[in-house]
């Protein structure tokens, strides 16, 4: 699979993960009555004291977090995506994002003891684009479009 | 110089299933919120007859005669209900829940968190001195200074206080948890109702599960009040 190939599937599956972040955030200010929850405990874990992250509903940050990867990952298809900068920034925040995605579903299944359907599919997007954009090799300096 | 990519071969494609994601998206969100606007549930037709809990264990606002019955369960800890009880149902209470109003309020509480029978114990002790509404009100209100305080109780005594309650039967009746039955009671009901999450909100026995901002259930009291609904 190219570079390219790879930042398109990221920027989708970022996209994907907006809209969900925005439904769960929405919820969280009242907007739905209800989550649709298909299996799992949605509203013990949106309604728990853990749904909030310094100060901001946990959705909120996730929003930015899928905008901002999303618009990485466009902007990595543009001329600026051989910059070294723009590499070490998308695989900064994918990293910090599969960090923060892990502490979260540790939290649901040893904390809260309840796991929310739209959290786990999301922690999913999370770990895909972990994978898709490989910071490691970011780190080595690799080139970002080598297959 | 090279050349920008996103434009090559599969740009158009790409492009193409970025539109159809937010298209797609954009309809979930909005239909998510249009669906069911509210669902009829049986037993609260026969709410005379609940499994162990009792219908009449829940605060109530406003007269017997109202056209109206909202009914809402609520934990102390939600941040849902406490949106809920800031923007729409303190106002909806003072409004529409008076002499002569058009809304019979009962409030149930509805522990959902071990941390959360506390303040609805003290909530049903404020109660026994007529002043249920306002330690209800308080609780929400001021939510952040007692849920990490490992011994609320003290909090809770000097809002009594602040109520002009007497703290010192009010201490006795929090400490002692002299309360607790009445507070087993409502949750009891609200599980005979199949309430499972907070808030959960009832129109005159339908579940209301959209537009529970305050110009959604004003419009809907509105309508029923005037026989139109």
């Amino acid at each position: 699979m190219s570079g390219e190939t790879r930042l398109r599937a990221v920027a989708l599956l970022a996209l994907v993960g907006v809209f969900i972040s925005l439904y769960l955030l929405l919820y969280h200010l009242g907007y739905y009555g209800q989550l649709v929850c298909g299996t799992g405990s949605c509203d013990t874990v949106q309604t728990s004291e853990y749904s909030r992250f310094v100060g901001a509903p946990v959705p909120l940050w996730g929003t930015v977090w899928y905008v901002g990867v999303a618009m990485l990952a466009i902007l990595g298809l543009g001329p600026w995506g051989d910059h070294p900068w723009a590499r070490g920034l998308l695989a900064a925040a994918v990293t910090g994002g599969l960090l923060f995605s892990v502490y979260l579903t540790a939290l649901e299944l040893l904390v809260i003891h309840a796991v929310c359907m739209w959290c786990v599919i999301s922690a999913v997007l999370t770990v895909l684009i972990f994978l898709l954009v490989r910071p490691w090799r970011a780190v080595r300096g690799a080139p970002r479009a080598a297959s | 110089m090279a050349k920008a990519k996103g434009k090559g071969k599969g740009g158009k494609g790409f492009y193409l299933l970025i539109l159809i994601v937010v298209v797609a998206g954009g309809l979930l969100l909005l239909n998510a919120r249009g669906s069911d606007e509210v669902e009829d549930l049986a037993p609260v037709a026969v709410a005379s007859d609940p499994v162990s809990g009792d219908m009449s264990s829940g605060a109530a606002m406003g007269s017997d005669e109202a056209p109206v019955t909202i009914m809402e369960f609520a934990d102390y800890l939600c941040p849902h209900c406490r949106q809920f009880n800031a923007l729409s149902g303190k106002l909806l209470r003072q409004n529409y829940s008076g002499t002569g109003g058009s809304v019979r309020w009962i409030s149930y509480d509805f522990p959902l968190w071990p941390e959360s029978w506390a303040p609805a114990i003290a909530a049903k002790c404020a109660a026994r001195q007529d002043k249920y509404w306002e330690m209800h009100d308080l609780l929400f209100a001021r939510v952040d200074t007692w849920r990490e305080d490992g011994n609320p109780n003290r909090k809770f005594v000097e809002y009594a206080k602040d109520l002009g309650l007497d703290s010192g039967a009010f201490k006795s009746c929090v400490e002692g948890q002299e309360t607790l039955k009445e507070v087993q009671e409502t949750q009891a009901y609200g599980v005979s109702l199949g309430v499972s999450s907070t808030p959960t909100v009832f129109f005159n026995g339908q579940r209301v599960l959209r537009d529970l901002d305050y110009a959604g259930m004003a419009e809907r009291i509105d309508a029923a009040a005037a026989g139109t609904d």
